[in-house]
């Protein structure tokens, strides 16, 4: 499966099941990315150590997330089902 | 720093109107006026969701919210805004699939079509309404407000608002939203280029990055971490924010239409990704600037602060381009507001296209005027009313989200919560209901009640079906 992802960005190896599949394993993701936000493994109350880069702890450990759902979005649009069916 | 204003202004001004000479065609359809006839590519395409998305808001709104409730503000907004890029494709593929088959004129009509009943377009329109009329008034008089404070005594500062909605209907009127999409494209442009400057300044005056941190944890050490010194970012009030910020795309009308008018597929995906992008980088310079606030107007007003540190702290040309920056970011999200109720008027309208598209530019001059006087009546709280509106309108997200994931006619029973959930948050912001329940925060059990109802309606169907 992973092999397929790697192989199938930008290009067309998987087919439609294999797509959908993954596509919805990314929903799931996002879905999990998201409830681990609002845990104390991101905003621990009244903690700012340890710092990354001077940056707090909630500053940095939110910049990752923000980051994995763009990583997320842009792994999404490349095994999209639905990806050039309204090309014009 | 008057004459950078004159020559940054002027220019700025011209490239509006360039922008709109451009789109005007005497012959052009109604559609290319309300929905730049579908076309819209996703360099401009991320540039126009990002600046009727941010705007003055995250100018003005989130700097100050980083002073005075620390780094819980990017939980609040840069995640949320991580989880609505996502959103954009899921959501996008499945309205622009829809679409393909009903035409879409605006979010009011094109729900009035799969209903096939007029309640759902009535009661989409009157919530954005009611929450769009605000946000653009608020961002209306910050602006004038900063304007009239920093020009003091040059003009009275409800003349800054007219001078405002003047420009914005003018350019709306000829140009129509291809205009309109220019020059947000434009203002996003120089909302990115001012905000970084003064940034970097903020953290030029401390050295490096590491001492402005310093500084902070040496002021006040709560706002460097959750929930903040006044309390504001409890995991409910981050919760409740991310689903009312993560449904924009769906409840926004303005930003639905964004989504639907985009080229295509491929298009959307470069915009929402660079949209991210985007949205990284605009909101880590508002911590800057917010935490060199935090240290040097510790208790100053938030009208100080800005003055303080989006101008006078600035060289002469930085504070002038801050000027202009303002001015566009306030511009562009409110043409983006009033201009989408003009299109979800005319989306619910019958007849001719001229005399459609004549009734529009009405409707659009009456939604200017109102926005201009409830802009003299609203408070100062720029972010949280920002969120207030993302609420208000998050209240429809089951009635739009049945609509274009079911295959069937949807259920109008879904309209029930929807309605009554609008009907207890209009009450509770009026203080008539109480803001929390127990030791839960309203607007938290409200998504409770409408993923519960939304549920109910679809097993219920679903039982009914199989009988």
């Amino acid at each position: 499966m992973l092999s397929s992802v790697v192989t199938g960005f930008g290009k067309t190896t998987m087919n439609l099941s294999q797509r959908k599949s993954i596509f919805r394993m990314l929903i799931l993701a996002a879905l999990i990315l998201g409830c681990i936000t609002f845990t104390p493994l991101v905003i621990p109350y009244g903690k700012y150590e340890p710092a990354l880069f001077h940056f707090p702890y909630t500053l940095w450990t939110g910049l990752i997330v923000t980051l994995l759902f763009v990583l997320l979005t842009w792994i999404a649009i490349r095994i999209h089902p639905g990806k050039g069916e309204d090309e014009s | 720093m008057i004459t950078w204003l004159i020559i940054l202004g002027s220019l700025f001004i011209l490239a509006l109107l360039v922008a709109s000479v451009r789109s005007y065609h005497k012959k052009r359809t109604l559609d290319e006026f309300m929905l730049a006839g579908f076309n819209i590519g996703p360099v401009i395409g991320v540039l126009t969701f990002a600046a009727a998305l941010f705007s003055a808001f995250i100018f003005m709104g989130m700097p100050d919210m980083f002073r005075t409730d620390g780094v819980g503000a990017w939980i609040f907004l840069a995640v949320s805004d991580g989880g609505m890029v996502f959103l954009i494709i899921w959501f996008g593929y499945h309205i622009r699939k829809k679409v393909k088959t009903t035409g879409f004129r605006g979010v009011s009509g094109f729900l009035t079509g799969l209903y096939e009943h007029k309640l759902p377009g009535y009661l989409f329109f009157i919530t954005a309404f009611l929450f769009l009329v605000p946000y653009a008034a608020i961002q209306i008089r910050g602006i004038s407000i900063f304007f009239s404070a920093t020009f003091e005594g040059a003009l009275p500062e409800w003349s800054w608002a007219i001078i405002i909605v003047g420009i914005m209907l003018v350019y709306a009127e000829i140009g129509g939203f291809r205009a309109i999409v220019f020059s947000d494209a434009i203002q996003g442009t120089v909302l990115l280029v001012v905000i970084w400057l003064i940034g970097i300044t903020c953290i030029c005056s401390f050295g490096s990055v590491e001492s402005l941190f310093t500084a902070v944890e040496r002021v006040k050490p709560s706002l460097l971490s959750v929930p903040g010194p006044n309390g504001l970012f409890t995991v409910q009030f981050l919760i409740a924010s991310f689903i009312a910020i993560v449904l924009i795309p769906v409840t926004q009308p303005q930003l639905t239409t964004r989504v639907v008018v985009i080229r295509n597929f491929r298009s959307l995906g470069r915009m929402a990704v660079s949209l991210g992008i985007f949205a990284i980088v605009i909101i880590l310079s508002t911590v800057f600037i917010g935490m060199y606030g935090a240290v040097n107007y510790t208790d100053a007003s938030t009208a100080d602060f800005l003055a303080g540190a989006l101008l006078f702290d600035q060289k002469e040309i930085v504070g002038a381009l801050a000027m202009v920056g303002l001015f566009a970011a306030c511009l562009s999200t409110t043409n983006a507001q009033i201009f989408a109720l003009g299109t979800e008027l005319r989306s619910m309208m019958k007849g001719s296209d001229k005399t459609i598209l004549r009734n529009t530019r009405i409707g659009l001059f009456i939604f200017a005027i109102i926005a201009l006087v409830f802009s003299t009546v609203m408070s100062d709280e720029l972010a949280l009313l920002a969120r207030t509106s993302f609420t208000g309108t998050s209240m429809m997200a089951p009635v739009v989200l049945l609509a274009v994931l079911t295959k069937e006619k949807p259920h109008l029973s879904v309209l029930f919560f929807s309605a009554s959930g609008l009907a207890i948050l209009l009450l509770s912001l009026f203080h008539i209901l109480p803001q929390e329940i127990g030791r839960f925060r309203i607007d938290f059990l409200l998504y409770l009640y409408l993923a519960a109802g939304t549920a109910g309606v679809l097993v219920w169907r679903s039982v009914m079906k199989n009988h």
